[in-house]
């Protein structure tokens, strides 16, 4: 394999010095207080944990149609943003920022969306030269719940992620909402409010013959050249995560108000029928603002549909993506009709999502109020992929650290501020992001309290 | 006792952790001269994930075919390709490495439950040896030699028992639940997830490296059988057989012979041709009502049986591929075939002269797998053809692809697809890459987006004629003769398969052998057992290169060319 | 066959190609071959003119017959369900015990094991197999139980003149064809069941008899729009429907006839201007359903029904036998009793029924019915070993 030294550069920010050529090493939980909250909310002085997530779908929007005009609070609603009319107050637009793209191509419906997640655009899989920053995060916040983090697509397909260490180690989302139910509410379980604990003896078991130090594992470490070294400690760390998940298992899980327990969703089909996916998500959201409230993840990633969006309707030969290159601009309306439904119907599906999360309650306010959702795009207009003025907004106050209901207008800055004011509002120790062109070490002061 | 305070639980992790990795080594880092290890690191990937199906095979081998394994495994990755070259660029990720940790476990309980433990373990605890420890390092050094490929180390056997030990303390003294959590361990390690490989000296040339015995018996028996080491070769492994061109060669021919030599040709044949994307594949049920559920895994199969068939029952001609007019059906592919079939399980029928069906182009799973939910895409499956049978790249498309002349699929003036992806040749830019991809794909228009035939397009005739390399060509059936014809296709074939059996990317020291190999193919009349004979039996195929070497040919690919289309 | 944008008949293409190849231009004759999916009896829309009185089912006719104290035990939702047992009771309804191994043959020999009248009982199968007495295996047995019949009063429905006669109580058609005999249709038409399952909304969507659907083969095509001379064979199907994608008939399968007489029939016909018309023939259709394992015997039926791209569509118009009506009601057993009444549309349908009348009995044996069909394209294979190397698109 090349030797890739840009991703050296990466890889040796988070060494122990020494012998370990290690990513991101896990946050050690021990470094938590004893209920495992590293970031505590400052809401109604209640210390409830503060979760991230990112919501992501395919082939953009039509700009016109869905950038506000007026900067600030109370921002319009241009058609394509119509639904969220209820819930404007709980979600910012963050309209104008872009990938500069510094000579590189822009392959379409990657480069601008690798630019978002990691901080530099790349051509390829196999150059991504950094993690998302979903991985960022829940390395530093990740400790301390049941799962470090839950990548979920009601496609069907467990490919469909932009969660990863390296372009080879993408993880695979949960693809259906029955197995997104058997893994955060099946048989590893347990009930954060239930009225007595026992430990399972069997979590101990499991966890003890989970890692061992053998000579043969030295040796190997010694002989296998740098791009298996990489893959080796990948592996470990790995390991290392879900001995960490038994271990809590162990303990008696704190309280959490409320946590109730969803019901066991029907065996249904994936379908790119967009009504069928809507529908999908929507158990799949309303699942996952569960399993937030009952402390089995503060991380997510929810992926509608690919960055290629294979959606379409039952019955018409062409889906969106066809149609966003295909579709003729209708001349009396002034945009392409069938995309514009699709990006409708879409926003609509990430307005259920922001209303799942707050019709829960939690604290004096909402599960939502205490956590940051990152939603964005591959692309703003999906005719030309364009990645100008990428379409992403936020919803939550991240437990009161930044403001919602906000429209920032930018002219043009790399999308890079964004990425490093999540992070460090959700606690990741970063002055700058991004390379080259897009690096930066500018937040976003419109929204930050 | 579980509950143990923050701070101690804390050092001791930390500890743990500290030791767990710097005991792994001082690597040396990239560029530095050490000394340390005896050799300098490798520049050959030494480690490969077992795919799902690998996995699958070695646990039924191992413990039998009745032992059932439920999970979700993470998706293999195809790097140019292929799935097996991208077992050597993955790791695990931590939910890929629950499902496996949790996949270990029923694994483990079904091995060492009263139904299964007489058979699997055969002993116990006894009156001399309560403790059963000598049933634990006889059973845990059988198996592990099966689960590791190679035997184990002491310390690797003292991890187990002492493993298995602890597990029996903690879970009310019985023998077989501590037996299960120590295999569960065992399951869940690199060592078994891996194909994990080991050079020694080369002793038929100075200087050189070369893969050990155990290594080649893994790659042997996963290339020929895609599965894991029999006993019998576990043996020739031991007895220095295989370091021998004799032994290796006895050893090829054995797992050759044997039936089981269909299961390693047909995940080749799954993996060259692509067909796990199928998976993903699904139809509009109003457009295509005839494309039922389970429609795309029987495509995938008729076309696996037809080369199965074909190239290795037979040992046929490998360009017979595109022409053959025989083809596997059953009753769930028939209707979009519009054949009568006499029985609804898998059958053989011959397309007759005059059909305008022949060869895997005109096979559901080509046609129906390189196409849209609701259309057909000439584009897709020119691309298909370009890439995968003719081993050219495809760039991806430009991001600004300009679409002034737009295409409208209800514009009375284009009726058919070759009016519409029209503008794919008339725009410069556009047409060279178009205009190597759209005119074989357009020759395959008479077959819609489920693989049905048609002779027109809303109410028009469609024309199928093309060229390709300067050979003209007038529909499928004489398509799939300039595919025959071109040299390309069998180059490419030899390289895949090379690819394949390496699992890696190729490197420029890999040109001499390539060059035997397609010189090889041509002689033995395209058989492609014979290929992978030869690839099996050849040194090249064993040989390991370390750091010194120059560096690999670099990786072109760009990100999947999911393109536009 | 179509060539560019005009429609060319095969027999101008043979002519054609007869004259550039001085054969004569024979080509040889298609077959195209069917396979049923919905398959009913019609219904029109009807209305207080067309049945004044709403049918009572046989539940309403029994409570209706209580004395005013039993009936007010009975008179709302969950207590109408003890109407049930009540009659069974009251008429001494019989029902033996789940029996699989219950034949036509062993019958008799069964109801003596089962202390059943002599004669008396039928075989019926929900929940399981079992033999059944009961006012719809033996309805002259319960007169009372056949009062507020409503005979269809209308002037329309479905059907063809099958006897060639004009006649006063005859019907006119949907289409205006006066002269239509469809007795069957005036007898029960006005009924609950008749009305929803025979709306062509709901009956063009419902595939009856799936396990064993009927197939139909038109050989010697020579023109598909006017040819003078087709024969018609109808067969059952040894295997099942299969549905396609969205829930309908699937096109294109394969399927094997039952090799059994009683199912197969054949029948001369001609094509004109599309619309498929065979002569009179005698066929028995299989029917299983639900809990009717039976058949629809036919005598002097006809097909006229129109070939398309998607498959055939019409009606099969001719005389079912009162027998094989009756042994469908027996088998549904008191299924149904809260909707119709059994005796009361058996006697009905005797009452109306006009052909073919038993020298002995002096009495009419079947009923004119109409039945309205949609089948799709189907391979039926005769020899399935020849099906191996196939003409094919």
């Amino acid at each position: 394999m090349a030797l890739n030294t840009t991703r050296r550069g990466f890889m040796l920010r988070g060494m122990l010095g020494g012998g370990a050529v290690a990513l991101g090493l896990p946050f050690l939980d021990c470094f938590l207080d004893d209920n495992g909250e590293a970031i505590a909310a400052t809401l109604g002085g209640g210390r409830l944990p503060v979760r991230f997530g990112t919501w992501f779908w395919g082939t953009g929007v039509i700009p016109d149609r869905w950038a506000p005009t007026k900067a600030g609070a109370g921002y319009d609603l241009p058609p394509q943003l119509a639904a969220l009319a209820d819930v404007q107050q709980h979600v910012s637009v963050l309209s104008g920022f872009s990938v500069p793209l510094d000579g590189q191509a822009n392959s379409p419906h990657f480069s601008g969306n690798i630019a978002v997640r990691t901080g530099t655009p790349a051509e390829g899989w196999q150059k991504i030269i950094a993690p998302s920053l979903d991985v960022l995060i829940a390395d530093a916040i990740g400790g301390g719940s049941v799962f470090r983090a839950i990548d979920v697509t009601p496609d069907g397909n467990p490919r469909t992620s932009y969660s990863f260490r390296d372009g080879n180690a993408m993880n695979a989302a949960i693809p259906t909402p029955l197995e997104m139910y058997q893994k955060l509410f099946g048989a590893d379980f347990q009930d954060p409010n239930a009225a007595d604990f026992k430990p399972d003896p069997r979590y101990m078991v499991r966890k003890s013959v989970l890692s061992g130090v053998t000579d043969e594992r030295r040796k190997l470490m010694q002989r296998i050249g740098a791009a298996d070294r990489v893959r080796v400690d990948q592996y470990f760390t790995s390991v290392r995560e879900v001995e960490q998940k038994l271990a809590m298992q162990l303990e008696k899980p704190a309280r959490a108000e409320s946590c109730r327990i969803p019901e066991k969703p029907a065996d249904v089909p994936a379908s790119t029928d967009i009504v069928k996916r809507s529908a999908a998500h929507k158990v799949m959201a309303d699942m996952l603002a569960m399993a937030l409230a009952c402390n089995q993840t503060k991380v997510f990633n929810l992926t509608y549909s690919t960055a290629l969006s294979d959606l379409r309707r039952d019955g018409s030969a062409t889906g969106v993506h066809q149609s966003t290159h295909e579709e003729l601009t209708d001349r009396k309306l002034g945009y392409q009709p069938t995309v514009d439904v699709f990006v409708t119907q879409t926003m609509a599906a990430w307005t259920d999502f922001v209303r799942a999360m707050a019709s829960v309650k939690e604290g004096d306010g909402t599960l939502l109020d205490n956590m940051l959702v990152f939603a964005h795009s591959d692309v703003s207009f999906g005719k030309n992929h364009d990645v100008n003025g990428l379409p992403m907004m936020l919803a939550g106050r991240a437990g009161g650290k930044v403001k919602s209901g906000v429209h920032i207008k930018n002219g043009g800055d790399p999308v890079t501020r964004v990425g490093l004011t999540l992070q460090q509002v959700m606690g990741v120790s970063a002055d700058s992001w991004g390379t080259g062109a897009t690096r930066t070490n500018r937040t976003l002061s419109e929204i930050l309290v | 006792m579980f509950m143990e305070k923050p701070f101690t639980r804390c050092v001791q992790a930390v500890s743990a952790l500290a030791i767990a990795f710097a005991s792994l080594g001082a690597a040396p880092q990239d560029g530095e001269v050490t000394t340390p290890a005896a050799e300098a690191p490798a520049a050959t990937p030494l480690l490969r994930r077992l795919t799902e199906a690998q996995y699958r095979a070695s646990i039924a081998d191992i413990f039998g075919e009745d032992i059932k394994v439920a999970g979700r495994f993470e998706p293999d990755l195809r790097v140019q390709g292929l799935l097996a070259a991208g077992a050597s660029a993955v790791s695990v990720t931590p939910g890929g490495f629950e499902q496996y940790e949790t996949m270990a476990r029923s694994i483990a309980d079904q091995v060492v439950d009263p139904a299964h433990r007489d058979r699997l373990i055969g002993c116990g605890p006894t009156s001399a040896d309560p403790s059963g420890r000598a049933c634990a390092t006889a059973f845990f050094q059988r198996i592990g030699l099966r689960l590791y490929r190679r035997p184990l180390g002491p310390s690797e056997i003292a991890l187990a028992l002492a493993n298995a030990e602890k597990a029996r303390t903690l879970l009310g003294g019985d023998f077989y639940k501590g037996v299960g959590a120590a295999l569960a361990g065992m399951l869940s390690g690199i060592e078994f997830i891996f194909q994990i490989e080991n050079d020694v000296a080369d002793p038929t040339k100075p200087g050189a490296r070369t893969l050990d015995a155990w290594s080649r018996a893994s790659r042997l028996s996963y290339l020929l059988w895609n599965s894991t080491p029999d006993p019998e070769l576990l043996t020739a492994a031991r007895s220095g057989a295989l370091m021998t061109d004799s032994g290796l060669a006895a050893q090829t021919d054995r797992l050759m012979r044997s039936p089981r030599f269909m299961n390693g040709a047909r995940a080749f044949f799954d993996d060259y041709l692509r067909l796990e994307d199928l998976n993903n594949v699904t139809k509009d049920g109003l457009i295509y009502p005839g494309f039922r559920a389970g429609a795309t895994a029987d495509a995938r199969e008729q076309t696996l049986r037809m080369l199965s068939d074909l190239l290795i029952t037979k040992s046929g001609d490998f360009r017979d591929i595109f022409t053959s007019r025989e083809i596997p059906m059953d009753g769930m592919l028939s209707p979009l075939y519009r054949l009568p079939v006499g029985r609804q399980d898998w059958t053989t029928v011959q397309f007759s002269d005059d059909a305008p069906r022949a060869g895997i182009l005109t096979q559901i799973a080509f046609l129906a797998g390189h196409s849209h939910p609701g259309r057909s895409s000439p584009t897709l499956r020119g691309k298909a053809i370009l890439e995968i049978l003719l081993c050219e790249e495809v760039p991806a498309p430009p991001a600004n692809v300009n679409f002034t002349v737009v295409q409208d699929v209800s514009n009375p003036q284009y009726l058919t697809t070759r009016q519409r992806v029209q503008a794919h040749l008339d725009d410069e830019e556009c047409a060279s890459c178009h205009k190597r991809m759209d005119p074989m794909g357009l020759a395959l228009e008479k077959f819609d987006g489920a693989g049905q035939f048609r002779a027109q397009e809303n109410g028009v005739p469609i024309d199928t004629t093309g060229a390709i390399d300067g050979v003209k060509f007038d529909g499928a059936i004489q398509l799939g003769q300039a595919l025959r014809d071109n040299p390309k296709v069998k180059s490419c074939l030899v390289e895949t398969a090379f690819r394949y059996a390496v699992g890696r990317q190729l490197a420029s020291s890999d040109d001499a052998m390539l060059g035997r190999l397609n010189a090889r193919f041509v002689q033995s009349g395209y058989r492609v057992p014979d290929l992978i004979r030869t690839i099996a039996t050849s040194p090249d195929y064993y040989q390991v290169r370390r750091a010194t070497a120059k560096a690999t040919r670099v990786a072109q690919a760009g990100p999947r060319s999911e393109g536009h289309f | 066959m179509d060539v560019g944008f005009a429609r060319i008949g095969p027999t101008a293409i043979a002519a054609v190609a007869g004259a550039i190849l001085g054969n004569g231009g024979a080509l040889a004759a298609e077959t195209r071959s069917f396979v049923i999916g919905p398959i009913y009896m019609p219904s029109v829309e009807v209305d207080a003119q067309s049945c004044p009185m709403k049918p009572k089912s046989a539940i309403q006719a029994f409570f209706d017959s209580l004395p005013p104290e039993e009936q007010a035990k009975y008179s709302d939702g969950d207590k109408a369900r003890g109407l049930g047992a009540l009659m069974a009771k009251t008429y001494g309804f019989k029902r033996g015990p789940a029996d699989d191994t219950l034949t036509k043959e062993n019958i008799a020999e069964r109801r003596a094991k089962s202390g059943f009248p002599a004669g008396k009982g039928a075989i019926s199968s929900y929940p399981q197999r079992h033999l059944a007495y009961d006012l719809c295996t033996n309805p002259d047995d319960f007169p009372q139980l056949s009062a507020g019949h409503q005979d269809y009063l209308g002037k329309i429905g479905y059907g063809i003149n099958l006897d060639g006669k004009v006649d006063k109580h005859d019907l006119v058609g949907v289409d205006g064809e006066p002269g239509v005999d469809n007795a069957w249709y005036q007898a029960v038409g006005c009924a609950n069941i008749a009305r929803s399952l025979g709306d062509p909304k709901v009956g063009d969507n419902v595939i009856v008899s799936r396990q064993i659907p009927t197939l139909i083969e038109v050989t010697g095509i020579d023109n598909d729009q006017d040819d003078d001379e087709v024969t018609v064979n109808v067969y059952a199907s040894a295997r099942a429907l299969d549905l396609n994608a969205v829930g309908k008939a699937l096109a294109w399968a394969s399927f094997a006839p039952v090799a059994d007489p009683h199912y197969t029939a054949s029948v001369k016909g001609r094509i004109v201007k599309g619309v498929l018309m065979t002569d009179s023939f005698d066929v028995n259709l299989r029917m299983q359903e639900s809990i009717i394992d039976s058949s629809r015997e036919l005598r002097g039926a006809r097909i006229q029904a129109t070939m398309t791209p998607e498959g055939i569509e019409g009606g099969i118009y001719g005389y079912q036998t009162l027998a094989s009506l009756e042994d469908a009601y027996a088998q549904a057993s008191t299924i149904g009793s809260d909707m119709i009444s059994c005796p009361a549309e058996i006697k009905a349908l005797r009452a109306h029924a006009d052909g073919y009348k038993d020298p002995k009995t002096r009495r009419y044996s079947a009923i004119s019915v109409a039945l309205r069909f949609k089948a799709v394209p189907a391979f039926i294979v005769h020899h399935p070993a020849a099906t191996a190397k196939v003409a094919s698109k």
